[in-house]
């Protein structure tokens, strides 16, 4: 210690008090403001919704002003990640998720968040979603009720199709035919989108091909020896090469362009796409666009990866598991809501009024009625439920370099490893089918 | 996710020629006053920096149960590490040394040439450095998708006519670089010329009478004075760069599929912390970025002294 004369000593503590003053306000600055009293934190129902399902969750909320329901809107995207951080704060965490995605499952088995809904749904409501439940169920237990189905079909341009005098493509050989002649006939038209992991979505799954063998948690990924995978790789291969298949996601600035111009002949895809994409985003005209059944491949077999959609789920842990339920049941279940939905309803009873509604729009070159209905048929119990999937690796590893003008099928030997990584990440003791 | 800011390793040390420390009495003079000045700096540096690196090293070492080397093994056994960190390693070679010549030649040269332009220039300079994050990656996307840039034309003569011909992996760290450069060269070619202006006008004034022209004065002379200062750029952005993560999350979320979502260490980490749960993983990856960051501080002010003290004999 230095002898400190009383001046000296008033120049410390001066400096003490003034540094700690500067440590408090820069502290209580950076703090949040404190929550509300815990007793009245657990009584509200917090409820976390994308964009487009909030006008609905809000109309709920304001028809049941005595259930208290706060509603938070989250980007589908980031959702996952909040998600993550709420699940280790119970505090904060929602009593309702809504997940675009369909993360229901991957959410019970990492976060352990999803609720069993097996029990506290009624066996009628449950008849009326059909097979589209099997995204929601693992080992029998239910964790959540589906918002939409994501069937899948052909959209088309009618226009260009009378002007180049095209037939639409019923099976998969031709279309991989109609696309070649695109190629050469009307280079610079788009015959289909192989850029992201709507790849995999639309053309794999269209298929039947799972991209790997599930046995308890051992995987064996399949995506270079299943018949079902290898006979896409070989059809997309030259039409990648052709550049008539477009190495863009259908939600690239350069797609919308050539959407924009009217340069989309035809895209396989989602239900969906007729709204967001079509009239949206590449504004096509009036009576421009039509929708044809997913085209067949020689054994019959049409996509049942459409079948995941966006799913309500209950938090495990909730305070209020029935106001919670009763929540999700009206948002999947109501018609008058249903009908005016952006995405095709799940629950088989509202689908033919929300059918109604979008032919009513004009929209469409012919009516679409038939082809929306009977894609539902195409989705079964075979569902890809596991919390790791064939797409995100396909967008990882696979469309950078087929970008830069790699072809198809060498990139499979990218692809299967990021898919046994994934599938590691995920718990499971993955290995590479021979 | 380091938190640890190289700026604690200050240049400082790197004098080549330390100045005799005052002793006795005289060295404890204000010292209490010191200390408390920098009680709040001290504070907020341990309370997110030094604690949140040691609670990840302890997470990294899978909380002690394993000596994390099951964590470790998962860590650096992904299949995205090693490209995340070629990615990196890329963009940190056509960027640090770009962003170290540019900024030093520019302050030079506008030292070279004092005046009121000068000040006007210092601005121009400084004022891309307003635009950073987000908005900085959606100006870069703007300027080089060649349906919407205004340099369409000349985005055309080299061959790109559309978004996805120039946003291509190999092409990913120069663009990246570019962003980077765009937005920080100019604050540092402030500090740099300020650190000029701080060189003793009597140093110059003698290279002038024994004869040294304007370029063996900046190179024999302003270089050598100023090269703390670049060391010290040289360490906050060499920190910064292993820690790309917005650049890459925006390309990839506003062209899907044209870079992976774990092309930088930081997004692969954010992909272990977030996606997968596993804070571990991710911590062993906050870990290494915190090493590698010391490390080459470390080479930057030890390199550099005995470097200059070569110089000197």
């Amino acid at each position: 210690m230095s002898p400190s004369t009383p001046r000296k000593l008033g120049a410390h503590i001066a400096g003490a008090v003034l540094a700690g003053a500067l440590v408090i306000t820069a502290l209580t600055g950076c703090s949040s403001p404190s929550s509300p009293d815990a007793s009245g934190a657990s009584k509200e129902l917090l409820v976390w919704v994308d964009a487009t399902r909030q006008p609905a969750a809000e109309a709920y909320a304001k028809s049941n002003p005595d259930e208290k329901i706060t509603i938070v809107t989250v980007d589908g995207s980031k959702l996952e990640s909040k998600l993550s951080l709420a699940a280790r704060d119970a505090r904060n965490a929602p009593d309702v998720v809504f997940t675009p995605n369909g993360q229901a499952i991957e959410f019970a088995t990492k976060f352990g968040f999803s609720a069993d809904l097996t029990d506290k749904v009624s066996a009628s409501v449950k008849e009326g979603f059909g097979a589209t439940l099997s995204a929601c169920t693992q080992d029998g237990k239910l964790y959540c009720l589906p918002q939409d189905v994501s069937t899948q079909m052909l959209w088309y341009n009618q226009k260009l199709f009378a002007q180049f005098g095209y037939e639409v493509p019923t099976t998969w050989s031709d279309y991989a035919a109609l696309a070649a002649r695109v190629a050469t006939e009307h280079p610079g038209y788009v015959a289909g989108s192989c850029g992201d992991g709507f790849c995999p979505n639309v053309y794999y799954r269209g298929s039947d091909c799972v991209g790997y063998d599930l046995d308890g948690k051992d995987v064996s990924i399949t995506l270079a020896t299943d018949k079902n995978c290898t006979r896409v790789t070989e059809m997309l291969t030259p039409l990648v090469a052709g550049k008539s298949v477009a190495t863009l996601s259908p939600f690239d600035p350069d797609m919308a362009t050539l959407g924009a111009e009217s340069k989309v002949l035809m895209l396989p895809g989602f239900v969906w796409y007729g709204s967001v994409l079509f009239k949206d985003t590449f504004k096509n005209q009036n009576g421009e666009i039509a929708a044809a059944p997913l085209p067949t491949w020689p054994d019959g077999k049409k996509g049942t990866g459409a079948a995941v959609g966006g799913q309500w789920v209950v938090n495990a842990k909730t305070a209020r598991a029935d106001a919670a339920v009763k929540l999700i049941e009206w948002m999947t279940t109501d018609d008058a809501t249903l009908a005016q939905a952006a995405t095709f309803p799940a629950y088989e009873p509202a689908a033919a009024s929300w059918v109604k509604a979008v032919v009513a729009s004009g929209f469409y070159a012919s009516d679409p009625t038939d082809t929306f209905l009977s894609a539902r048929s195409d989705v079964s119990g075979d569902l890809y439920a596991p919390a790791f999937n064939i797409l995100d690796p396909f967008t990882n590893a696979v469309a950078p370099k087929l970008k830069e003008g790699a072809s198809l099928d060498s990139l499979v030997s990218a692809w299967q490893p990021a898919v046994q990584q994934a599938a590691t990440d995920a718990g499971y003791t993955a290995t590479i089918a021979k | 996710m380091t938190t640890l800011r190289p700026a604690v390793l200050s240049p400082r040390t790197a004098r080549p020629v330390r100045p005799l420390r005052p002793r006795g009495p005289r060295r404890r003079k204000g010292s209490g006053l010191a200390w408390g000045l920098l009680s709040p700096y001290l504070v907020l540096l341990l309370a997110f920096a030094i604690v949140p690196t040691l609670s990840a090293l302890w997470a990294s070492l899978g909380g002690g149960s394993d000596l994390g080397l099951a964590t470790m093994a998962r860590a650096f056994g992904n299949i995205s590490f090693l490209p995340a960190l070629v990615n990196v390693a890329s963009f940190i070679v056509v960027f640090l040394p770009a962003l170290l010549v540019i900024a030093t030649a520019v302050a030079l040269l506008l030292h070279a040439r004092a005046g009121r332009a000068v000040t006007v220039f210092k601005l121009v300079y400084y004022l891309p450095g307003v635009v950073v994050g987000a908005p900085l990656v959606l100006l870069w996307l703007f300027m080089l998708a060649p349906q919407l840039s205004p340099f369409q034309g000349l985005l055309n003569a080299f061959g790109f006519e559309t978004a996805s011909q120039v946003f291509t992996s190999a092409n990913m760290p120069f663009i990246f670089a570019v962003m980077a450069i765009y937005s920080s060269v100019g604050g540092w070619i402030v500090v740099l010329c300020s650190s000029l202006d701080a060189i003793d006008t009597e140093v110059l004034e003698a290279a002038r009478i024994d004869g040294a022209g304007a370029w063996q004065t900046a190179w024999h002379i302003k270089l050598p004075l100023v090269s703390r200062y670049i060391a010290f750029i040289g360490i906050l952005s060499f920190a910064g760069a292993t820690q790309l993560v917005a650049e890459p999350t925006l390309v990839g979320t506003a062209l899907p599929g044209t870079v992976s979502s774990t092309w930088s260490l930081n997004q692969l980490t954010f992909a272990y912390a977030f996606a997968q749960n596993d804070a571990a993983a991710a911590s062993v990856y906050a870990v290494f970025l915190v090493a590698v960051g010391v490390a080459a501080a470390l080479f930057l002010i030890y390199g550099l002294r005995s470097y200059a003290e070569t110089e000197e004999k």
